[in-house]
């Protein structure tokens, strides 16, 4: 799974955000999501999708370990997490977060449920993997 | 092939003889207007007419084999 | 412990400037679920008879519903309700975007605002932390630039409420603003946020929201989100939004036009949702969860001035288009605009502006006495009376009242042309000759809105002659519409997209653990209408029947032009779909609940003092 953005395509309606912290964590608790959508408005008036894209600057970061490669995604050992916050400086696309009821940074994880429950198909998975919810909906 | 099939969308679709989808009969060419005068449902009560994917008006002509959807309006809240 | 609440309230006391928390009682949850349950709960047990909608005795109730802020389509409504300042009767106004949410976030499934502050002030919540702040450096700025520096100044993961200079002088009819476009309008609710000097409220939350069935209530708002993926309308109603509308409206002639004088507008393909789409539209602007995002974000221009704005929505095309004869989508956007930096309900803003336009044009208002030239079709007329109003400048003083008491002042004749229930504005839609339509807008608990009952489809279902049946429809559409606001849902899904009602039950108890299932939400909504109908009796001096009424001109005057042209449901088929209402509802021929139909409602200690 590889997952890409069209930013054009998103209205900020921030499903993305309750289906990822609900499939990963079942919590209805935005904190807890692995992405984010940034509004820019009044002007332009357009939103950004904040997303990971697995380049792995975080687990180079991690001075601990807690970082680690788990097929194509990279995880988090909550339990080897020290705050450093490193991580959360390193990423490039400022796509962890580091969650304070957790003690460790919330990171995707590839789940793969964003592409399914976006409305609008402004997240995809390149490798055709994963697939829009609408097309097995029809 | 002398079916058009229809699928009726929006909350007025309460109004129609039959529910969410149906087949109708046609010989040759006919319009949306005549089918829905046929069944005795008031044709304002489509707000848009799709037809294989294209929006069509009320009036165009709908053969055998046609895919359409009404649409029934619905507003601001 | 109910999921789906976060079982808190905040009180936040301006005038003492002290806040507390308070437990919402789990017998609130099941009589009266949330939302608009909730704030006419409170608002029914803790304000008395005699109470100056404008005085710090006024609370302003912010209520998120059980299901806002989780995984399913639409969860991103909240109500702002209070005493009305339009009518003095209960009033509530629904907002989408993030604010519902954000407050459920924060820990709070209700906000209790009371008393005044001493000067302009902000109320920023984060979590448990609650502060009024020094506001002043945001009075007087419109209401998107408000929200834009208090973004700037607090941060990005704030929701915010502002009013515009409207609210801070207390028009009658100023909305509340957030999410740079989307405004809770009606009732003047952003009056009463004004008059407590509270310019805006912020909140950020970083809490979960507990649910009762965590693992089945994501896989059924999996399953409800696919469902509405997989309707036509999904594809073939967003692209245009609310917008899409405007050309049927004409079509079945109940286009409010040139202060409801008529029903069609020869210019409304210059401003329909084709014309938004294509000369306007710069992004959709979805609220939260919503698969299916009305908002329609847009770049318009006049006098050299290039502005943005959320919209427009069928509604403002109604009521600044047809209404006030705008002619292209370019000049009603702008007039959108406006209307929003001002924080004014574009909805009661248009129908004011058109009755001021009637008065002028039958030389009832002067141009000594407006200041300059008004008239219909002027996008100047309408920017400058907008700028009055907000002011309470010049004539502006006068419109901010509302067309009620407007035409009270006016006189000579003026009250039939002003076009109100209660004293609440009528909506987007000409009911004359759509009796169920009609009957809609003068039983609905706030005044004239479309939202508790949009009955005009089944005006054209059944025939528009025929009053059979109407009123049994306009009390079924009474419980489900409002329901929603109850739930902390939008109804659009359902309304625009055919996404089917039983969802709703069956989502209900896996989030909130409470055995409902549809029919008891009907029940508990049936329950909510009687109580704003028993604040109505409890605030308004001799309230009944006569308030349920329509304004002349609906009642009196054929349809002069447009498809249903010589056509009039009068006075007489109104009468009759009252008796039939209250019949249906139980309620005595003079509109009062009577006391066994509280009694099986469970109603019975709300209904004690009647």
């Amino acid at each position: 799974m590889r997952l890409s953005k069209r930013d054009e395509l998103c209205s900020g309606c921030r499903s993305c955000i309750l289906v990822c912290s609900m499939e990963n964590f079942l919590k209805a608790d935005p904190t807890l999501a692995a992405l984010r959508i940034k509004g820019h408005f009044p002007v332009p008036g357009k939103y950004e999708v904040v997303l990971c894209d697995q380049c792995g600057e975080c687990e180079k970061a991690c001075p601990t370990g807690a970082i680690y490669a788990d097929g194509e995604a990279y995880r988090v050992k909550p339990e080897e997490c020290i705050a450093c916050m490193a991580c959360i400086e390193a990423c490039p696309k400022g796509a962890i977060w580091f969650n304070q009821a957790l003690g460790a940074p919330v990171k995707c994880v590839l789940c793969g449920e964003c592409v399914r429950y976006c409305p609008r198909q402004a997240i995809v998975d390149e490798t055709g993997e994963v697939k829009w919810g609408g097309e097995q909906a029809c | 092939m002398d079916y058009v099939s229809f699928t009726i969308h929006g909350h007025a679709r309460e109004y129609f003889p039959s529910k969410e989808r149906f087949r109708h009969k046609v010989t040759g060419e006919t319009t949306v207007r005549k089918v829905l005068e046929h069944l005795g449902v008031n044709p304002l009560l489509v707000m848009y007419v799709v037809k294989n994917g294209k929006r069509v008006s009320l009036d165009d002509p709908i053969t055998g084999g046609d895919e359409v959807v009404l649409i029934t309006p619905a507003a601001g809240g | 412990m109910l999921g789906g609440y976060m079982g808190k309230g905040l009180r936040v006391n301006l005038t003492s400037r002290k806040s507390s928390t308070f437990d919402i009682p789990e017998d609130w949850a099941r009589r009266f679920l949330g939302g608009r349950g909730f704030a006419a709960k409170i608002l029914y047990d803790q304000l008395d008879a005699g109470t100056d909608p404008l005085s710090p005795e006024n609370k302003l109730v912010v209520a998120t519903g059980p299901l806002s802020g989780l995984f399913l389509p639409g969860s991103g409504k909240l109500t702002f309700a209070c005493k009305s300042p339009a009518t003095g009767g209960y009033a509530d106004a629904n907002v989408g975007g993030h604010l519902g949410p954000e407050i459920k976030y924060a820990g709070y499934d209700v906000i209790v605002v009371e008393g005044k502050a001493a000067a302009p002030s902000v109320l920023v919540i984060e979590d448990d932390r609650v502060s009024i702040r020094d506001g002043s450096r945001y009075w007087g700025l419109g209401a998107i630039e408000t929200e834009k520096a208090l973004k700037d100044d607090l941060g990005e993961a704030f929701q915010c409420a502002v009013i515009g200079p409207a609210g801070e002088n207390l028009v009658k009819y100023a909305c509340i603003s957030h999410d740079f476009g989307r405004q809770a309008g009606r009732c003047g609710v952003g009056a009463v946020m004004g008059s407590k000097n509270l310019k805006a409220i912020a909140v950020s939350g970083t809490r979960a929201i507990p649910l009762a069935k965590p693992k089945e209530a994501l896989e059924k708002g999996k399953q409800m989100y696919l469902s509405c993926f997989s309707k036509p309308g999904f594809y073939e109603w967003t692209p245009y939004g609310t917008a899409g509308v405007t050309d049927w409206v004409n079509e079945v002639g109940s286009f409010p036009t040139k202060n409801f004088y008529t029903g069609y507008f020869e210019h409304h393909k210059q401003i329909n949702g084709q014309a938004l789409k294509e000369r306007i539209l710069v992004t959709d602007k979805g609220c939260f969860g919503c698969p299916i995002p009305c908002g329609k974000y847009s770049r318009t221009r006049w006098q050299g001035k290039e502005v943005m704005v959320e919209g427009p929505e069928y509604e403002t095309i109604a009521m600044l288009g047809g209404n006030c004869c705008l002619k292209t989508i370019e000049d009603v956007a702008y007039a959108n605009y406006a209307c929003d930096e001002l924080g004014l309900d574009t909805i009661s803003a248009g129908n004011v502006l058109a009755f001021a336009m009637e008065c002028y044009e039958k030389g009832l208002l002067t141009r000594e006495e407006v200041g300059r030239e008004i008239r219909f079709g002027d996008l100047e007329s309408v920017v400058f009376l907008l700028s009055e109003i907000a002011a309470r400048r010049g004539v502006g003083a006068l419109l901010a009242e509302g067309v009620k008491v407007a035409a009270e002042r006016i006189g000579q004749g003026s009250e039939r042309f002003a076009i109100h229930v209660k004293g609440l504005e009528v909506s987007g839609y000409e009911p004359r000759y759509a009796p169920a339509m009609l009957l809609a807008y003068m039983t609905a608990d706030v005044g004239a809105h479309h939202n508790r009952a949009w009955a005009i489809t089944y005006d054209v279902a059944v025939g528009r002659d025929s009053l059979e049946g109407k009123a049994e429809k306009v009390i079924e559409l009474q419980h489900i519409r409002p329901l929603f606001d109850a739930l902390g849902l939008c109804r659009l899904q359902w309304v625009e997209i055919g996404f089917e009602l039983h969802h709703y039950g069956e989502i209900f108890p896996l989030v909130t653990g409470i055995d409902y299932g549809w029919e008891d939400l009907i029940r508990a909504s049936e329950r909510i209408w009687n109580l704003t109908r028993l604040f109505n009796i409890k605030h308004i001096a001799g309230f009944g029947r006569k308030y349920d009424s329509a304004p002349p001109r609906f009642l009196e005057e054929p349809m002069p032009s447009g498809p249903v042209e010589g056509k009039l449901t009068g006075a007489k088929s109104a009468e009759q779909l009252l008796d039939r209402y209250y019949q249906l509802r139980g309620w005595s021929p003079d509109g009062i609940p009577t006391k066994q139909t509280l009694a099986e409602l469970d109603l019975i200690e709300e209904g004690a003092a009647y």
